[in-house]
């Protein structure tokens, strides 16, 4: 065979190869949130209730209630859709942990951070005890049904959560509770992270 | 006759040379974050104190006015459990989460006046390597923020920018030796190894913890 003719099809494989890699990652699916799945978080579903064991924390909600407004110490917040106040019950693993990232995601995949306005705060989690964070979103009415609370050690750009654990939990929102959601009247105190869980009877009633 | 071809491996004998230089360069080309993001965001370069003993520990740090150093000695005594934590109103209780404990971590230290121990950090490790920092706001009392400190007289203060002094602030001037009793919540049960202190990282001081006999 010509020297000439096993040095181009030498160059053709190496371009074939690496054009081969090229679309095996460029085709590679997309999570719903539109990351590479080379790339993608690695995501454990779970429900009200049950403790998810993550490469960095052990994480269970453990309830989520409705209000229609918050008392953040001072004055009343209100909102016009629904405060949607999750209660987690974290235990860190190896080291201290943030949660940086919650959000709540809805079933058209709209995402809604927590809502800063409430005064809820949360510290890191302490390593290897039970630590009792919530955490208030405001959200529309039309994203109720089946709510989908995120936890992650944090968010872009500050977090790096590509190839790392986080968790989906659903919360249980069913379209026939959206009514008793809506037509709520609690106020819900706010409520800093500690090693106490949260009350969660009401602090008072809006008046009708 | 003809000249008998080079083998391949004596053709080829330059790019097989220079194939693992190239190969170190690639890699190194693209680790340019390793040290940013990965190795200096964590406690990876120890100084390792024997139980008991007084450790000296001295590092070099930048502040607003440039390069300098901090040293000083430093003995951790033993561990041991506590239910409340002395603060100015008094001993106070202290609130831990169920199955946890507050262990008081007994330091003795001693440096020269001129020398900026502020910022300090402190941790707790397992013997499986679990790290539970102090935080001085967890244990439900309000602790002293750094642990190594008195917290009347810090000594010198960090500059803070450029014209600014390492001066040490009116009636803050630190003794040559001084003790602390910082208070870690740890689960019970856990068998703490070493106490960790550090500034920056990824320097840090490791004192093994002395064991009751």
């Amino acid at each position: 065979m010509p020297r000439w003719l096993t040095r181009t099809g030498v160059g053709v494989l190496v371009v074939a190869a690496l054009a081969a890699g090229r679309a095996i990652t460029d085709t590679m699916p997309l999570t719903p949130d539109g990351a590479r799945m080379a790339a993608a978080p690695f995501v454990r579903d779970g429900e009200v209730g049950e403790p998810l064991d993550l490469r960095w924390a052990e994480v269970e909600v453990t309830g989520v209630h409705e209000a229609e407004a918050i008392d953040d110490g001072s004055t009343l917040v209100g909102t016009a859709g629904v405060f949607v106040v999750v209660d987690l019950r974290v235990v860190a693993r190896g080291e201290p942990r943030y949660l940086g990232g919650l959000h709540l995601v809805d079933r058209e995949g709209r995402r809604f951070d927590r809502d800063t306005r409430t005064g809820f705060t949360y510290t890191e989690a302490p390593t290897g005890v039970d630590w009792f964070v919530s955490v208030a979103f405001e959200v529309p009415r039309d994203a109720l049904p089946g709510l989908v609370l995120e936890v992650a050690q944090g968010e872009d750009p500050w977090w790096d959560n590509r190839r790392d654990e986080l968790a989906h939990v659903d919360l249980g929102i069913a379209r026939a509770d959206v009514r008793r959601f809506v037509a709520t009247k609690d106020i819900i105190g706010r409520f800093d992270a500690g090693p106490t869980p949260r009350d969660t009877e009401p602090t008072g009633q809006l008046e009708p | 006759m003809t000249a008998q071809r080079p083998s391949w491996l004596r053709r080829n004998r330059w790019g097989l040379v220079s194939l693992p230089v190239v190969a170190v360069l690639a890699v190194g080309a693209n680790a340019y974050r390793v040290s940013d993001y990965w190795w200096d965001r964590d406690l990876r370069t120890a100084t390792v104190g024997d139980a008991g003993e007084l450790v000296s520990y001295t590092e070099e740090y930048e502040d607003a006015l440039g390069t300098t150093s901090r040293s000083f000695r430093v003995r951790v005594g033993e561990l041991a459990p506590t239910r409340s934590i002395p603060s100015t109103l008094g001993d106070e209780p202290v609130v831990v989460p169920e199955g946890a404990q507050a262990l008081a971590v007994p330091l003795r230290f001693e440096a020269d006046p001129d020398q900026s121990l502020y910022g300090c950090n402190l941790a707790l490790e397992d013997t499986e390597g679990n790290r539970y920092v102090f935080d001085s706001t967890m244990s439900g009392v309000e602790q002293d923020p750094f642990p190594c400190l008195p917290f009347e007289q810090p000594g010198p203060r960090p500059p803070l920018f450029e014209g600014d002094t390492r001066a040490v602030g009116e009636g803050e001037e630190r003794p040559e030796t001084w003790s602390t009793r910082p208070v870690v919540v740890v689960p019970e049960g856990v068998r703490v190894s070493r106490v960790l202190l550090w500034w920056e990282t990824p320097d840090y001081l490791a004192l093994q913890v002395p064991r009751g006999g």
